[in-house]
Protein backbone atom coordinates (compact mmCIF):
# COMPACT_ATOMS: atom_id res chain seq x y z
CA UNK A 1 0.00 0.00 0.00
CA UNK A 2 1.43 3.36 -0.95
CA UNK A 3 1.55 6.12 1.63
CA UNK A 4 -0.54 9.28 1.23
CA UNK A 5 2.56 11.46 1.30
CA UNK A 6 4.15 9.61 -1.58
CA UNK A 7 0.97 9.86 -3.63
CA UNK A 8 0.94 13.60 -3.04
CA UNK A 9 4.63 14.42 -3.51
CA UNK A 10 5.82 11.85 -6.05
CA UNK A 11 4.12 13.40 -9.08
CA UNK A 12 5.96 16.67 -8.51
CA UNK A 13 9.43 15.46 -9.42
CA UNK A 14 9.57 11.64 -9.34
CA UNK A 15 6.56 11.00 -11.55
CA UNK A 16 5.97 14.39 -13.11
CA UNK A 17 3.10 14.14 -15.58
CA UNK A 18 4.66 16.59 -18.03
CA UNK A 19 8.35 15.81 -17.63
CA UNK A 20 8.20 12.02 -17.30
CA UNK A 21 4.96 11.04 -18.97
CA UNK A 22 4.97 14.00 -21.38
CA UNK A 23 1.23 14.62 -20.95
CA UNK A 24 -0.58 17.93 -20.99
CA UNK A 25 1.94 19.72 -23.18
CA UNK A 26 -0.69 21.64 -25.16
CA UNK A 27 -1.81 23.97 -22.38
CA UNK A 28 1.76 24.23 -21.12
CA UNK A 29 2.56 25.96 -24.40
CA UNK A 30 -0.55 28.06 -24.58
CA UNK A 31 -1.01 29.77 -21.24
CA UNK A 32 2.56 30.31 -20.07
CA UNK A 33 3.53 33.56 -21.77
CA UNK A 34 2.49 35.43 -18.63
CA UNK A 35 2.61 34.34 -15.01
CA UNK A 36 -0.81 35.57 -13.89
CA UNK A 37 -2.92 33.42 -16.25
CA UNK A 38 -0.54 30.55 -15.57
CA UNK A 39 -1.27 30.72 -11.84
CA UNK A 40 -5.01 30.67 -12.49
CA UNK A 41 -4.57 27.77 -14.89
CA UNK A 42 -2.56 25.83 -12.28
CA UNK A 43 -5.20 26.34 -9.60
CA UNK A 44 -7.93 25.33 -12.05
CA UNK A 45 -6.12 22.17 -13.10
CA UNK A 46 -5.32 21.20 -9.49
CA UNK A 47 -9.00 21.66 -8.60
CA UNK A 48 -10.23 19.68 -11.59
CA UNK A 49 -7.79 16.76 -11.22
CA UNK A 50 -8.41 16.49 -7.48
CA UNK A 51 -12.20 16.70 -7.71
CA UNK A 52 -12.52 14.46 -10.76
CA UNK A 53 -10.24 11.87 -9.17
CA UNK A 54 -12.26 11.96 -5.97
CA UNK A 55 -15.61 11.73 -7.79
CA UNK A 56 -14.47 8.90 -10.04
CA UNK A 57 -13.03 7.03 -7.05
CA UNK A 58 -16.28 7.53 -5.14
CA UNK A 59 -18.36 5.77 -7.76
CA UNK A 60 -15.62 3.53 -9.18
CA UNK A 61 -17.34 0.34 -8.04
CA UNK A 62 -20.57 1.37 -9.74
CA UNK A 63 -19.14 2.45 -13.09
CA UNK A 64 -19.83 -0.17 -15.77
CA UNK A 65 -16.55 -0.74 -17.60
CA UNK A 66 -18.14 -0.33 -21.04
CA UNK A 67 -19.02 3.31 -20.38
CA UNK A 68 -16.27 4.23 -17.93
CA UNK A 69 -14.46 6.63 -20.25
CA UNK A 70 -17.59 8.62 -21.01
CA UNK A 71 -18.49 8.66 -17.32
CA UNK A 72 -15.07 10.14 -16.53
CA UNK A 73 -15.44 12.66 -19.35
CA UNK A 74 -18.84 13.76 -18.07
CA UNK A 75 -17.50 14.34 -14.57
CA UNK A 76 -14.43 16.19 -15.86
CA UNK A 77 -16.45 18.30 -18.29
CA UNK A 78 -18.92 19.33 -15.57
CA UNK A 79 -16.10 20.35 -13.25
CA UNK A 80 -14.41 22.35 -15.97
CA UNK A 81 -17.66 24.18 -16.74
CA UNK A 82 -17.98 25.05 -13.06
CA UNK A 83 -14.40 26.38 -13.03
CA UNK A 84 -15.09 28.37 -16.17
CA UNK A 85 -18.23 29.93 -14.70
CA UNK A 86 -16.39 30.86 -11.50
CA UNK A 87 -13.54 32.49 -13.44
CA UNK A 88 -16.02 34.36 -15.61
CA UNK A 89 -17.62 35.72 -12.46
CA UNK A 90 -14.56 36.56 -10.37
CA UNK A 91 -11.52 36.84 -12.65
CA UNK A 92 -12.98 38.11 -15.89
CA UNK A 93 -9.84 39.77 -17.29
CA UNK A 94 -7.70 36.70 -16.82
CA UNK A 95 -10.51 34.53 -18.13
CA UNK A 96 -10.52 36.56 -21.33
CA UNK A 97 -6.78 36.17 -21.92
CA UNK A 98 -7.07 32.42 -21.37
CA UNK A 99 -10.15 32.11 -23.61
CA UNK A 100 -10.50 28.57 -24.86
CA UNK A 101 -7.74 27.09 -22.75
CA UNK A 102 -9.91 26.91 -19.65
CA UNK A 103 -12.44 24.75 -21.45
CA UNK A 104 -9.58 22.76 -22.94
CA UNK A 105 -8.74 21.47 -19.45
CA UNK A 106 -11.38 18.88 -20.39
CA UNK A 107 -9.01 17.42 -22.94
CA UNK A 108 -5.93 17.74 -20.73
CA UNK A 109 -4.55 14.22 -20.78
CA UNK A 110 -3.36 14.46 -17.17
CA UNK A 111 -6.89 14.80 -15.80
CA UNK A 112 -8.32 11.85 -17.63
CA UNK A 113 -5.09 9.86 -17.38
CA UNK A 114 -5.23 10.04 -13.59
CA UNK A 115 -8.94 9.23 -13.46
CA UNK A 116 -8.42 6.13 -15.58
CA UNK A 117 -5.08 4.99 -14.19
CA UNK A 118 -5.44 5.82 -10.51
CA UNK A 119 -8.92 6.81 -9.39
CA UNK A 120 -10.58 3.72 -10.93
CA UNK A 121 -8.54 1.49 -8.58
CA UNK A 122 -8.02 3.51 -5.41
CA UNK A 123 -10.15 4.89 -2.58
CA UNK A 124 -11.47 8.44 -2.51
CA UNK A 125 -8.91 10.02 -0.16
CA UNK A 126 -5.90 8.64 -1.99
CA UNK A 127 -7.35 9.57 -5.36
CA UNK A 128 -7.96 13.10 -4.17
CA UNK A 129 -4.34 13.41 -3.03
CA UNK A 130 -3.13 11.87 -6.27
CA UNK A 131 -5.14 14.51 -8.15
CA UNK A 132 -3.62 17.32 -6.08
CA UNK A 133 -0.15 15.83 -6.52
CA UNK A 134 -0.45 15.56 -10.28
CA UNK A 135 -1.93 19.03 -10.46
CA UNK A 136 1.08 20.28 -8.51
CA UNK A 137 3.44 18.41 -10.81
CA UNK A 138 1.79 20.07 -13.80
CA UNK A 139 1.93 23.42 -12.02
CA UNK A 140 5.64 23.06 -11.20
CA UNK A 141 6.51 22.79 -14.88
CA UNK A 142 4.07 25.51 -15.93
CA UNK A 143 5.37 27.98 -13.36
CA UNK A 144 8.98 27.22 -14.33
CA UNK A 145 8.12 27.89 -17.99
CA UNK A 146 6.02 30.98 -17.25
CA UNK A 147 8.63 32.63 -15.01
CA UNK A 148 11.28 32.25 -17.71
CA UNK A 149 8.98 33.31 -20.52
CA UNK A 150 7.52 36.38 -18.89
CA UNK A 151 10.73 37.66 -17.30
CA UNK A 152 12.96 37.23 -20.37
CA UNK A 153 10.21 37.75 -22.93
CA UNK A 154 8.78 41.01 -21.63
CA UNK A 155 11.13 41.98 -18.78
CA UNK A 156 8.28 41.84 -16.30
CA UNK A 157 6.86 39.48 -13.74
CA UNK A 158 3.22 39.71 -12.65
CA UNK A 159 3.17 43.25 -14.00
CA UNK A 160 6.27 44.42 -12.06
CA UNK A 161 9.15 45.52 -14.25
CA UNK A 162 12.29 43.51 -13.56
CA UNK A 163 14.34 44.74 -16.48
CA UNK A 164 13.12 47.85 -18.23
CA UNK A 165 12.51 46.90 -21.89
CA UNK A 166 13.89 48.98 -24.76
CA UNK A 167 10.35 49.61 -26.03
CA UNK A 168 9.63 51.56 -22.83
CA UNK A 169 12.90 53.47 -22.89
CA UNK A 170 14.94 50.98 -20.83
CA UNK A 171 17.95 48.87 -21.65
CA UNK A 172 16.58 45.34 -22.00
CA UNK A 173 15.92 44.15 -25.56
CA UNK A 174 13.00 41.77 -25.05
CA UNK A 175 13.22 38.29 -26.47
CA UNK A 176 10.19 37.98 -28.74
CA UNK A 177 10.67 34.26 -29.29
CA UNK A 178 9.90 33.57 -25.65
CA UNK A 179 6.46 35.13 -26.02
CA UNK A 180 5.58 32.73 -28.81
CA UNK A 181 4.24 29.27 -27.93
CA UNK A 182 7.10 27.25 -29.51
CA UNK A 183 9.57 28.64 -26.96
CA UNK A 184 7.78 26.62 -24.28
CA UNK A 185 9.00 23.49 -26.06
CA UNK A 186 12.60 24.54 -25.52
CA UNK A 187 11.99 25.42 -21.90
CA UNK A 188 10.15 22.18 -21.16
CA UNK A 189 13.00 20.38 -22.89
CA UNK A 190 15.49 22.10 -20.62
CA UNK A 191 13.32 21.29 -17.59
CA UNK A 192 13.29 17.60 -18.53
CA UNK A 193 17.05 17.70 -19.13
CA UNK A 194 17.75 19.18 -15.70
CA UNK A 195 15.32 16.78 -14.03
CA UNK A 196 16.83 13.72 -15.69
CA UNK A 197 20.37 14.80 -14.91
CA UNK A 198 19.33 15.10 -11.27
CA UNK A 199 17.24 11.90 -11.18
CA UNK A 200 19.05 9.49 -13.45
CA UNK A 201 16.42 6.75 -13.12
CA UNK A 202 14.01 8.78 -15.27
CA UNK A 203 16.24 8.41 -18.32
CA UNK A 204 14.61 6.02 -20.76
CA UNK A 205 16.69 3.22 -22.23
CA UNK A 206 17.92 4.25 -25.65
CA UNK B 1 -27.86 -5.92 -10.41
CA UNK B 2 -24.77 -6.99 -12.33
CA UNK B 3 -22.28 -4.21 -12.87
CA UNK B 4 -22.20 -4.54 -16.66
CA UNK B 5 -25.89 -5.23 -17.29
CA UNK B 6 -27.77 -2.93 -19.64
CA UNK B 7 -30.03 -1.77 -16.81
CA UNK B 8 -27.05 -0.78 -14.71
CA UNK B 9 -25.38 1.02 -17.60
CA UNK B 10 -28.51 3.05 -18.26
CA UNK B 11 -28.99 3.77 -14.55
CA UNK B 12 -25.39 5.00 -14.07
CA UNK B 13 -25.49 7.10 -17.24
CA UNK B 14 -28.79 8.78 -16.40
CA UNK B 15 -28.03 9.32 -12.71
CA UNK B 16 -24.61 10.78 -13.50
CA UNK B 17 -26.02 13.13 -16.12
CA UNK B 18 -28.71 14.30 -13.71
CA UNK B 19 -26.19 15.02 -10.94
CA UNK B 20 -23.79 16.79 -13.29
CA UNK B 21 -26.59 18.81 -14.86
CA UNK B 22 -27.69 20.05 -11.45
CA UNK B 23 -24.15 21.06 -10.48
CA UNK B 24 -23.53 22.87 -13.76
CA UNK B 25 -26.91 24.63 -13.60
CA UNK B 26 -26.35 25.82 -10.05
CA UNK B 27 -22.96 27.24 -11.01
CA UNK B 28 -24.33 28.89 -14.10
CA UNK B 29 -27.45 30.43 -12.55
CA UNK B 30 -25.86 31.33 -9.22
CA UNK B 31 -22.95 33.17 -10.77
CA UNK B 32 -24.89 34.94 -13.50
CA UNK B 33 -25.29 38.29 -11.67
CA UNK B 34 -21.51 38.56 -11.21
CA UNK B 35 -20.89 37.59 -14.82
CA UNK B 36 -23.40 40.13 -16.10
CA UNK B 37 -21.70 42.84 -14.08
CA UNK B 38 -18.31 41.87 -15.49
CA UNK B 39 -19.70 41.83 -18.98
CA UNK B 40 -21.22 45.27 -18.71
CA UNK B 41 -18.01 46.67 -17.20
CA UNK B 42 -16.06 45.05 -20.00
CA UNK B 43 -18.32 46.62 -22.60
CA UNK B 44 -17.88 50.05 -21.02
CA UNK B 45 -14.16 49.51 -20.84
CA UNK B 46 -14.04 48.74 -24.57
CA UNK B 47 -15.98 51.88 -25.41
CA UNK B 48 -13.50 53.90 -23.34
CA UNK B 49 -10.62 52.07 -24.98
CA UNK B 50 -11.83 53.20 -28.41
CA UNK B 51 -11.52 56.88 -27.48
CA UNK B 52 -8.28 56.29 -25.61
CA UNK B 53 -9.73 57.25 -22.20
CA UNK B 54 -8.42 53.92 -20.92
CA UNK B 55 -5.19 52.40 -22.16
CA UNK B 56 -4.81 48.80 -23.26
CA UNK B 57 -3.68 46.57 -20.40
CA UNK B 58 -4.12 49.33 -17.83
CA UNK B 59 -5.88 48.10 -14.72
CA UNK B 60 -8.71 50.45 -13.94
CA UNK B 61 -11.15 49.98 -11.09
CA UNK B 62 -14.83 49.36 -11.79
CA UNK B 63 -15.76 52.71 -10.20
CA UNK B 64 -13.31 54.61 -12.40
CA UNK B 65 -14.75 52.96 -15.50
CA UNK B 66 -18.28 53.84 -14.41
CA UNK B 67 -17.18 57.42 -13.76
CA UNK B 68 -15.47 57.86 -17.13
CA UNK B 69 -18.31 56.12 -18.89
CA UNK B 70 -20.92 58.37 -17.31
CA UNK B 71 -19.37 61.31 -19.18
CA UNK B 72 -20.41 59.76 -22.48
CA UNK B 73 -23.89 60.26 -23.88
CA UNK B 74 -25.50 57.14 -25.31
CA UNK B 75 -27.95 57.77 -28.13
CA UNK B 76 -30.07 55.72 -30.46
CA UNK B 77 -29.64 56.65 -34.08
CA UNK B 78 -31.77 55.49 -36.99
CA UNK B 79 -29.36 53.84 -39.39
CA UNK B 80 -29.31 55.27 -42.89
CA UNK B 81 -30.37 58.68 -41.57
CA UNK B 82 -28.86 61.36 -39.35
CA UNK B 83 -31.87 61.20 -37.08
CA UNK B 84 -31.56 60.53 -33.35
CA UNK B 85 -34.48 58.64 -31.86
CA UNK B 86 -36.23 60.07 -28.79
CA UNK B 87 -35.85 57.45 -26.12
CA UNK B 88 -35.62 57.33 -22.36
CA UNK B 89 -32.23 56.47 -20.83
CA UNK B 90 -33.64 53.06 -19.83
CA UNK B 91 -34.70 52.29 -23.39
CA UNK B 92 -31.27 53.30 -24.64
CA UNK B 93 -29.51 51.19 -22.02
CA UNK B 94 -31.67 48.17 -22.75
CA UNK B 95 -31.31 48.36 -26.51
CA UNK B 96 -29.65 45.20 -27.77
CA UNK B 97 -28.69 45.40 -31.46
CA UNK B 98 -28.23 41.65 -31.81
CA UNK B 99 -31.65 40.83 -30.36
CA UNK B 100 -33.23 43.66 -32.38
CA UNK B 101 -31.67 42.30 -35.57
CA UNK B 102 -33.49 39.00 -35.03
CA UNK B 103 -37.00 40.43 -34.83
CA UNK B 104 -38.72 41.39 -38.11
CA UNK B 105 -40.34 44.53 -36.66
CA UNK B 106 -37.10 46.06 -35.41
CA UNK B 107 -34.77 45.02 -38.21
CA UNK B 108 -34.25 45.13 -41.94
CA UNK B 109 -33.02 42.45 -44.31
CA UNK B 110 -29.87 43.55 -46.08
CA UNK B 111 -30.07 42.75 -49.82
CA UNK B 112 -27.34 40.17 -50.61
CA UNK B 113 -25.66 42.52 -53.08
CA UNK B 114 -25.21 45.12 -50.34
CA UNK B 115 -24.42 42.69 -47.55
CA UNK B 116 -20.64 42.99 -47.74
CA UNK B 117 -20.34 42.65 -43.97
CA UNK B 118 -22.06 39.25 -44.17
CA UNK B 119 -24.61 39.86 -41.41
CA UNK B 120 -27.84 39.21 -43.44
CA UNK B 121 -30.03 41.48 -41.32
CA UNK B 122 -29.42 44.35 -38.99
CA UNK B 123 -31.36 46.39 -36.46
CA UNK B 124 -32.99 49.58 -37.69
CA UNK B 125 -31.39 51.48 -34.84
CA UNK B 126 -27.91 51.58 -33.38
CA UNK B 127 -26.68 52.77 -29.99
CA UNK B 128 -23.80 55.16 -30.40
CA UNK B 129 -21.93 57.17 -27.80
CA UNK B 130 -20.89 60.78 -28.08
CA UNK B 131 -18.23 62.49 -25.99
CA UNK B 132 -18.42 65.99 -24.56
CA UNK B 133 -16.23 67.28 -27.40
CA UNK B 134 -18.47 65.75 -30.07
CA UNK B 135 -16.53 62.61 -30.93
CA UNK B 136 -18.62 59.62 -32.04
CA UNK B 137 -18.19 56.03 -30.94
CA UNK B 138 -19.89 53.71 -33.40
CA UNK B 139 -20.59 50.00 -32.93
CA UNK B 140 -19.76 47.89 -35.97
CA UNK B 141 -19.73 44.18 -36.64
CA UNK B 142 -19.34 41.76 -39.48
CA UNK B 143 -18.13 38.40 -40.56
CA UNK B 144 -14.46 37.41 -40.40
CA UNK B 145 -13.20 33.97 -41.26
CA UNK B 146 -14.85 31.90 -38.51
CA UNK B 147 -16.85 34.33 -36.51
CA UNK B 148 -18.73 37.57 -36.35
CA UNK B 149 -16.33 40.24 -35.13
CA UNK B 150 -17.59 43.10 -32.96
CA UNK B 151 -15.84 46.43 -32.65
CA UNK B 152 -16.15 50.02 -31.58
CA UNK B 153 -14.87 52.71 -33.89
CA UNK B 154 -14.28 56.20 -32.54
CA UNK B 155 -14.14 59.10 -35.00
CA UNK B 156 -13.60 62.82 -34.58
CA UNK B 157 -16.29 65.28 -35.62
CA UNK B 158 -14.15 66.93 -38.35
CA UNK B 159 -15.06 66.84 -42.05
CA UNK B 160 -13.03 63.74 -42.90
CA UNK B 161 -13.71 62.00 -39.61
CA UNK B 162 -10.22 61.15 -38.43
CA UNK B 163 -10.20 57.85 -36.55
CA UNK B 164 -9.53 57.98 -32.82
CA UNK B 165 -9.50 54.28 -32.25
CA UNK B 166 -10.77 50.92 -33.41
CA UNK B 167 -11.28 48.23 -30.79
CA UNK B 168 -12.29 44.67 -31.55
CA UNK B 169 -13.75 43.30 -28.36
CA UNK B 170 -15.33 40.06 -29.43
CA UNK B 171 -14.35 37.62 -32.14
CA UNK B 172 -13.47 33.99 -32.68
CA UNK B 173 -10.71 34.31 -35.25
CA UNK B 174 -7.62 32.08 -35.29
CA UNK B 175 -5.31 33.08 -32.42
CA UNK B 176 -2.04 34.46 -33.77
CA UNK B 177 -3.39 35.06 -37.29
CA UNK B 178 -6.84 36.63 -37.67
CA UNK B 179 -6.98 36.84 -33.88
CA UNK B 180 -4.49 39.68 -34.17
CA UNK B 181 -7.44 42.01 -34.83
CA UNK B 182 -7.34 42.70 -31.10
CA UNK B 183 -3.57 43.28 -31.09
CA UNK B 184 -2.99 46.85 -29.86
CA UNK B 185 -0.16 47.36 -32.36
CA UNK B 186 -2.27 46.38 -35.33
CA UNK B 187 -5.33 48.35 -34.37
CA UNK B 188 -3.17 51.28 -33.27
CA UNK B 189 -2.31 52.02 -36.90
CA UNK B 190 -5.93 53.09 -37.51
CA UNK B 191 -5.50 56.09 -35.24
CA UNK B 192 -5.21 59.18 -37.41
CA UNK B 193 -6.52 57.55 -40.57
CA UNK B 194 -9.30 59.41 -42.36
CA UNK B 195 -12.64 57.83 -43.15
CA UNK B 196 -13.85 60.22 -45.85
CA UNK B 197 -11.97 61.94 -48.63
CA UNK B 198 -12.12 65.69 -49.24
CA UNK B 199 -15.45 65.44 -51.06
CA UNK B 200 -17.13 63.45 -48.28
CA UNK B 201 -16.93 60.08 -50.04
CA UNK B 202 -15.99 56.93 -48.13
CA UNK B 203 -12.32 56.28 -48.76
CA UNK B 204 -10.87 54.18 -45.91
CA UNK B 205 -9.47 50.78 -46.87
CA UNK B 206 -7.51 47.94 -45.33
CA UNK B 207 -4.93 46.59 -47.76
CA UNK B 208 -3.58 43.09 -47.94
CA UNK B 209 -0.13 41.98 -48.99
CA UNK B 210 3.21 43.57 -48.30
CA UNK B 211 4.86 46.59 -49.84
CA UNK B 212 1.64 48.59 -49.99
CA UNK B 213 2.07 52.31 -49.97
CA UNK B 214 0.00 53.33 -46.99
CA UNK B 215 -1.48 56.79 -46.89
CA UNK B 216 -3.92 58.57 -44.61
CA UNK B 217 -6.81 56.54 -46.02
CA UNK B 218 -5.34 53.06 -45.87
CA UNK B 219 -4.29 50.65 -43.17
CA UNK B 220 -2.13 47.56 -43.44
CA UNK B 221 -3.84 44.15 -43.33
CA UNK B 222 -2.76 41.23 -41.18
CA UNK B 223 -0.37 38.68 -42.60
CA UNK B 224 -1.75 35.15 -42.72
CA UNK B 225 -5.28 36.45 -42.28
CA UNK B 226 -6.56 37.48 -45.71
CA UNK B 227 -10.20 36.74 -44.98
CA UNK B 228 -10.21 38.38 -41.56
CA UNK B 229 -8.56 41.44 -43.11
CA UNK B 230 -11.18 41.51 -45.86
CA UNK B 231 -13.86 41.19 -43.17
CA UNK B 232 -12.50 44.25 -41.37
CA UNK B 233 -12.33 46.19 -44.63
CA UNK B 234 -15.87 45.20 -45.62
CA UNK B 235 -17.48 45.87 -42.27
CA UNK B 236 -15.95 49.34 -42.11
CA UNK B 237 -17.20 50.06 -45.61
CA UNK B 238 -20.68 48.75 -44.82
CA UNK B 239 -21.19 50.44 -41.46
CA UNK B 240 -19.72 53.77 -42.52
CA UNK B 241 -21.57 53.67 -45.84
CA UNK B 242 -24.87 55.31 -46.87
CA UNK B 243 -27.10 52.56 -45.43
CA UNK B 244 -25.75 52.89 -41.91
CA UNK B 245 -23.71 55.68 -40.35
CA UNK B 246 -22.93 57.52 -43.61
CA UNK B 247 -25.65 60.19 -43.26
CA UNK B 248 -24.80 60.71 -39.59
CA UNK B 249 -21.12 61.22 -40.44
CA UNK B 250 -22.06 63.67 -43.20
CA UNK B 251 -23.84 65.95 -40.71
CA UNK B 252 -21.66 65.66 -37.62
Amino acid sequence: MTKPKEVLVEPIFEQNPIALQVLGICSALAVTSKLAPTLIMCVSVIFVTAMSNASVALIRKQIPSSIRIIVQMTIIASLVIVVEQVLKAFAFDVYKTMSVFVSLIITNCIVMGRAEAFAMKNPVGMSFLDGIGNGLGYSAVLLFVAVIRESLGSGKLLGYTLMKPVTEGGWYPTNGLLLLPPSAFFIIGIFIWILRTWKKNQVEAA
Amino acid sequence: MHKDSIGKILFVAIALCAVCAVIVSIASVGLRPYQEKNKSLDLKRNVLLAIGAVKQGESVSGEKIEELFSKLTPRLVELGTDHYVDASPEEIAEFNPIEAAKKPETSVVIPPAKDIAGIKRRAKLARIYTTEDGRLILPIYGKGLWSTMFAYLAVQPNAQHTIDGLVYYQHGETPGLGGEVDNPLWRGQFVGKKVLDGSGKYRLEVLKGTGNKLDEYSADGMSGATITTRGVDNMLEYWLGPDCFGPLLATS
